[in-house]
């Protein structure tokens, strides 16, 4: 099971790699009917109703930006995976598509366009997290860890980030809450 | 240091599920007795069985007042078990007995998980118990026998009878024998036992149940026998020589064994001590409530997906392996939903022992004579509102005692009969149910109560506008009471206010049905499922809300709010049967844009006030659901949100809460709050 702790679903918010553990998340889903919610931060996108349960969503964005930007330099062929590795992400999500590794089950909604979120399961219940596009899922097992930190947001959602460097891939930020 | 040891503390949970299930049997049988007024042999014998195994088990979990406790009680029970007519003129003594060593029971066991848990004295019970094992057994100049008469019942110098296995040509036979002196020694033996099938395979075990009968005596006298694989000798032999609690531990030839199995004695009765738990339990396992509710969820989509898959099987008629497949399919997920939900209904019936207490309790103490009956004890109910009516249905019950019936002396002086009857009943209307709590009592006379509330003025309009319904009404606001008396079971706090404010909370109503001299009938009529609330639904900018409609007066036009309205700076208010009540402006709280259609009135406990809304868009039965935990009381107090809703067609509106909205009308108009 310990395994289970490095193995990601990656997706992309804005321009940045970010990697939730696969072990809670439960589905991918797209265009999802919003409730807004009064008296509530930007973060806050809205809730949803979710198999019969009230989820809230919500765009990480804000305190996400401030990541740090560290300058790596990339060897040729790190260069060339990454490259390769963007081609396999835009064809992962263009269609609705299901990723499997170490017997974990992604769904993503059929026409997995538009408005995209992550459900997963965390200390908090579930909660969706808004994302722009989903890559796949990646064994982060052996990657270097450049920061360690935690931000907190509003109502007390806490996310632990941790920035790894893949030596096969670009930096992705890994979260949990 | 905790009281229970390392490796006693796995046992614990099962033996306090155990226990508990054992005392209910305690409760059961003397809730049958104020029924029946009497125990039947069967009765006497299953308590005693009952007690025989708390008495062991609590003596295995080194709680030995307990098990001494026990052990009395066991005694007491041999002598009615023996001599059955001894029990005429005691059912009360007994169920007194019976009342009081279940609540010590029960109580230790709630406290076992405490870490300084310290077994409780049972002084007062014990010496009960001790005064009536004298009584009763002398209370007959023949009786002569020994108090514990049953033939197989353990003594002295005996050794209880279990048949021992004769080892095969691949399997080795061990012998342990406990050090002397050895407490609890079958939860040594219990946890030998668990670490020992750990490293290997135990074939079999003598005795084979090791929280069984007699098993202390034989594991004392004889030791404890196990068969294990020969391959695996060496490494059981090496574990249990390590074992600290072991005097001896010996390998056992076929030839010795085929001697020792001739030592045992045979079963002198071995179908009579075969003691089982009762009931089956060990087909009953506990299931996460949160659990339940997520399958049901999950049944709730499936019944959805196959209602489409029907829609468009209907256009591939030509396909009959299909159609023959999906009729299966349809039909078990409607029958899995069925079965899930029918998991959480909860019978009426396991209400009533508590109920019956109560009614026994107070009866025994005020020397009132009452007959209790329910009707209805078959009904199941939802367990959310199977949680939530018995505080209610104790409060009316109680009051039915207190109040209600009058003293032997006052019924005889009136000609009704000295024992008075309760009645509740439980019927099913439809989408509601209905608890009927009645009496022949004294019953409330309504001109009265309009006399008490015309002096503390609480009178709407002239006392003698009210009907008597009305009047009644009066009763369930808070503060008032017509009782002087204040008893140790009503008291002052459990008005019938109370009874109606967690009714209302969950959506009922209550009535109230009274004539002085012949008695009273209070109905609670509540919603069959109590997360499903009759509301009103209305729009707010873009915001769909609802609101219980128990808590709203009237909807007012535009037009109609416009006569009544009273503005003094920013603040309004409406003019509404003769009171000024505070308008509270929904749009500025939720930040949404909107127009003033229309003006509800709403009432929460305290107070009346007005809400706003853009549309209203009608009478829904809301089933509210929990928001994000996120969302916490901050939230739901800055905007007046308690629960949310999912409309039929899967859109989310928002359950407001009407004392929170009184709350923030207050703060709004810089009320201390």
């Amino acid at each position: 099971m310990e395994t289970d702790m490095n193995v990601m679903l990656v997706f992309r918010l804005e321009d940045k790699r970010y990697g939730l553990p696969v072990a809670g998340i439960r589905k991918v889903i797209s265009n999802p009917k919003v409730t807004p919610l009064p008296q509530t931060p930007p973060m806050m996108i809205g809730v949803t109703n979710y198999r019969n349960r009230i989820v809230p969503l919500l765009r990480l964005t804000d305190i996400l930006r401030e990541d740090i930007d560290r300058p790596v330099v990339l060897s040729e062929e790190q260069e060339n995976a990454k490259r390769d590795l963007a081609g396999r992400e835009r064809r992962a999500v263009s269609r609705g598509y299901r990723f499997e590794k170490n017997q974990h089950a992604i769904m993503i909604d059929d026409a997995a366009d538009g408005d995209l979120f992550i459900i997963a399961e965390g200390s908090r219940g579930l909660t969706g997290f808004a994302v722009s596009s989903v890559a796949g899922v990646r064994d982060t097992e052996g990657a270097i860890v450049i920061n360690r930190e935690e931000a907190e947001y509003a109502y007390g959602v806490k996310v632990k980030k941790i920035v790894l460097q893949d030596p096969q891939e670009p930096q992705i930020t890994i979260l949990s809450y | 240091m905790a009281f229970f040891s390392e490796e006693l503390a796995p046992m614990l949970g099962t033996y306090q599920g155990e226990t508990s299930a054992l005392m209910e049997i305690f409760d059961n049988i003397a809730a049958k007795g104020i029924q029946t007024n009497t125990f039947s042999p069967e009765e006497i014998a299953e308590l005693f069985r009952t007690a025989h195994t708390i008495k062991s088990s609590s003596a295995a979990m080194g709680l030995s007042q307990l098990s001494e406790l026990t052990h009395h009680m066991e005694d007491l029970l041999s002598i009615f078990r023996a001599h059955p007519e001894r029990i005429e003129g005691h059912v009360d003594d007994l169920i007194g007995h019976f009342y009081d060593y279940s609540d010590f029971v029960k109580k230790e066991i709630g406290r076992m998980q405490e870490n300084d848990y310290e077994p409780a004295d049972p002084n007062g019970i014990y010496e009960q118990l001790t005064q009536d094992i004298a009584r009763f057994q002398n209370n007959s100049a023949s009786e002569t026998g020994p108090l514990s008469d049953d033939p197989a019942e353990e003594t002295d110098g005996e050794i209880p009878a279990f048949s021992l296995p004769h080892p095969r040509a691949d399997q080795v036979m061990f012998r342990l024998t406990f050090q002397p002196g050895v407490m609890m020694i079958s939860a040594r033996a219990m946890v030998i036992e668990r670490q020992l099938s750990k490293i290997c395979h135990i074939d079999t075990l003598v005795p084979a149940k090791l929280d069984g009968e007699n098993t202390d005596a034989f594991l004392t006298k004889q030791g404890l026998y196990l068969t294990l694989p020969a391959a695996e000798e060496k490494q059981a032999k090496a574990f249990l020589d390590k074992n600290l609690y072991l005097k001896n531990v010996e390998v056992i030839s076929a030839d010795a064994a085929k001697t020792a199995a001739i030592i045992l004695k045979k079963p002198a009765k071995p179908a009579e001590r075969q003691y089982s738990m009762p009931s089956g339990k060990e087909k009953f396992i506990s299931l996460r409530w949160d659990d339940i509710h997520e399958l049901q969820n999950i049944g709730g989509i499936f019944l959805t997906s196959a209602s489409k898959l029907r829609l468009i099987l209907q256009e591939h008629e030509d396909m009959p392996e299909l159609k023959e497949f999906s009729t299966d399919y349809f039909r078990m997920t409607e029958e899995f939903v069925m079965r899930l939900n029918a998991m959480t209904m909860m019978r009426v019936s396991m209400l009533v022992p508590q109920l019956n207490r109560m009614v026994w309790d107070m009866c025994r103490d005020s020397g009132k004579e009452i007959d209790f009956e329910v009707h209805g004890q078959d009904m199941e109910i939802d367990r959310n509102l199977y949680n939530n009516i018995s505080e209610p249905l104790m409060h009316m019950i109680r009051n039915a005692v207190d109040h209600g019936i009058e003293s032997k002396e006052e019924r005889l002086a009136q000609n009704k009969s000295a024992k008075g009857r309760i009645v509740l009943a439980v019927e099913n209307q439809g989408t509601q149910v209905v608890f009927r709590v009645s009496d022949n009592g004294r019953g409330m006379n309504y001109r009265k109560i309009l006399e008490k509330a015309e002096r503390e003025n609480r009178l709407d309009k002239p006392a003698a506008d009210y009907s008597p319904d009305e009047a009644f009404r009066l009763i369930m606001k808070a503060g008032f009471s017509t009782s002087k008396t204040i008893t140790r079971y009503s008291g002052r706090g459990v008005g019938m206010d109370v009874v109606n404010n967690i009714v209302s909370e969950f959506g009922g109503t209550t009535k109230i049905k009274s004539e002085p001299g012949k008695g009273t009938a209070i109905s609670m009529i509540m919603p069959v499922s109590v997360t499903a609330v009759e509301s009103l639904g209305f729009r707010i900018g873009n915001y769909t809300c609802v609101l219980p409609l128990h808590n709203i007066d009237a909807v007012l036009s535009r037009d109609e709010a416009a006569e009544l309205l009273v503005t003094d700076g920013e603040e309004r208010s409406l003019a509404y049967e003769k009171q000024e009540i505070p308008i509270l402006d929904l749009h500025t709280v939720f930040g949404a844009a909107g127009e003033e259609r229309y003006f509800l009135i709403v009432h929460s406990l305290e107070h009346r006030f007005c809400i706003t809304a853009d549309d209203v868009t009608g009478q829904e039965t809301a089933s509210s659901q929990p928001l994000p935990r996120m969302l916490d009381d901050d939230w739901q107090t800055a905007t007046a949100i308690r629960n949310g809703v999912i409309h039929a067609d899967g859109s989310i509106g928002f359950v407001l809460n009407a004392a929170l909205l009184s709350l923030l009308i207050r703060r709004q108009r810089g009320e201390d709050v």
